[in-house]
């Protein structure tokens, strides 16, 4: 088998991306999961985490880097290195919406919503499946699988524009709750954000697989 | 872009019974640098001496097919006027015994030229031409073995534009230098190009990339016969390569 150490290196770099996605994915389910049960306590430790998913990422665009100046990649594999990288970036981003979204519950006094959140873990629900799924067709070279994917961002928006109206609707029964409101719809909008991040994870995952760059 | 310089048609080429080459189809576009990759044995340098007509020299040699230099057919010419317009530099430079002047006032020479001031204007524009003056023109007369093999391998491309080719060959023309000779050389082929249309065999892969606009990927088939794989822009045959078989070879993974 021609190139061992090179292949054994870009099948680490693979691993390590599944791993930070992984840890992207938990951020914003368990950053939506506090927030709606209102665990004040578990937020701190959501908000340090963010530090091991930067270091993740910095450490994959480092491996590729590194197989980029040794290695001269062409082709597929330069396709899958530069890739790797703009996923990585991604999906750092994609935990930092969760840490916003850590923060943003800290930073409301504790006790219920103004009402209790359904539309929120289902936002939260729908952004986090199709990351993985994203993540999947990456790993199982699926460009097919890829395509799919972002039809389903319409969900998100649909959801979004959603509780944007319903929070609208409590604010003006009662103005005393636009602080919450306004968080809530904050939260709802990184959510938002999440699915527009894998949006950019599917056309990276296209490019990898079919070297045509695609703009969903 | 304009009409290829060069154009081969199903050009087979035969060393006895053998096929060494198998019906290559390739247009070699002007004022561009062509690069022609593949493994040892891939009969890139067959295919290339064939565009002057160099194997003719080896007994039993026949050819199939088609070679065309703008638009005429390579083996209908005069073969002396064929390789004025057609120059080539090979893989060890090569300079004559005698002076750097004579070396590269001999192909003129040989053409007619004898006024020695019409001489002198060649040998200086060629070695410009070739970014070998300004390390020369003090010395003229020094043996151009003298020279260091990066100069020797400038020497010989001065010697070769000496006779204003339009096309220039080379054959792994820096696989004989070191690392500073051979990007000397590199720069030197892109400035060439703007005047000159060139051909380039090369085993460094990265050189292929780094200097021409366009790639040829060859390989032998079961038959040990030279074939064409893929031909496209260097930027697409290193990103997007069409044939699995031209990806494996630019990725490593042959053997």
């Amino acid at each position: 088998m021609p190139r061992e150490s090179y292949e054994s290196d870009m099948q680490v770099v693979r691993e390590e991306l599944q791993v930070l996605a992984g840890m992207a994915a938990d951020a914003v389910e368990n950053s939506v999961r506090i927030l709606r049960d209102r665990r004040m306590e578990e937020g701190e430790a959501l908000i340090e985490a963010d530090l091991l998913v930067n270091g993740k990422c910095h450490a994959i665009e480092e491996m590729c880097l590194n197989l980029v100046a040794t290695q001269q990649p062409v082709a597929g594999d330069l396709r899958f290195l530069f890739s790797a990288m703009q996923i990585a970036m991604q999906l750092e981003r994609i935990a930092d919406y969760g840490k916003g979204i850590a923060r943003i519950n800290a930073g409301m006094p504790p006790g219920p919503h103004v009402k209790p959140l359904l539309d929120i873990p289902r936002m939260s629900g729908v952004a986090v499946s199709m990351l993985r799924d994203a993540i999947a067709a990456f790993l199982n070279q699926d460009a097919e699988a890829a395509e799919r994917i972002p039809a389903r961002d319409v969900e998100l928006d649909l959801l979004y524009s959603q509780i944007y109206r319903v929070l609208l609707t409590h604010v003006m029964q009662d103005p005393r709750r636009i602080d919450d409101a306004l968080k809530l719809t904050f939260v709802a909008h990184n959510l938002e954000r999440v699915g527009d991040r894998v949006v950019n994870i599917c056309e990276r995952v296209i490019y990898y697989l079919t070297g045509e760059v695609v703009d969903f | 872009m304009s009409e290829p310089r060069m154009r081969t048609r199903d050009f087979s080429l035969f060393y006895g019974e053998f096929r060494a080459l198998n019906r290559v189809s390739i247009d070699i576009p002007e004022n561009r640098i062509t690069a022609i990759i593949g493994p040892s044995g891939c009969g890139k340098s067959t295919f290339l001496r064939s565009l002057n007509r160099m194997n003719e020299l080896i007994p039993g040699v026949r050819t199939e097919g088609s070679v065309m230099l703008d638009g005429e057919d390579i083996f209908r010419k005069n073969v002396v006027e064929l390789r004025k317009k057609i120059g080539m530099v090979f893989q060890r430079p090569n300079p004559f015994p005698k002076s750097i002047f004579e070396n590269v006032a001999y192909g003129p020479r040989i053409h007619g030229v004898r006024d020695r001031t019409r001489l002198a204007a060649i040998v200086e524009s060629s070695l410009k031409a070739s970014a070998l003056w300004d390390e020369v023109r003090d010395d003229l007369g020094r043996s151009g073995l003298a020279l260091s093999g990066g100069q020797q391998q400038r020497l010989c491309i001065a010697r070769a534009l000496a006779v204003e080719p339009e096309v220039i060959l080379m054959d792994e023309p820096a696989s004989a230098l070191d690392p500073v000779a051979t990007l000397k050389i590199e720069e030197l082929m892109e400035q060439l190009k703007r005047d000159y249309t060139i051909v380039i065999v090369t085993h460094n892969m990265q050189q292929a990339a780094r200097v021409s606009d366009f790639t040829a990927f060859m390989l032998t088939d079961e038959a040990r016969a030279g074939n064409l794989v893929e031909f496209g822009p260097t930027r697409e045959i290193f990103t997007t390569p069409v044939d699995r078989r031209t990806e494996d070879y630019i990725s490593g993974r042959f053997g």
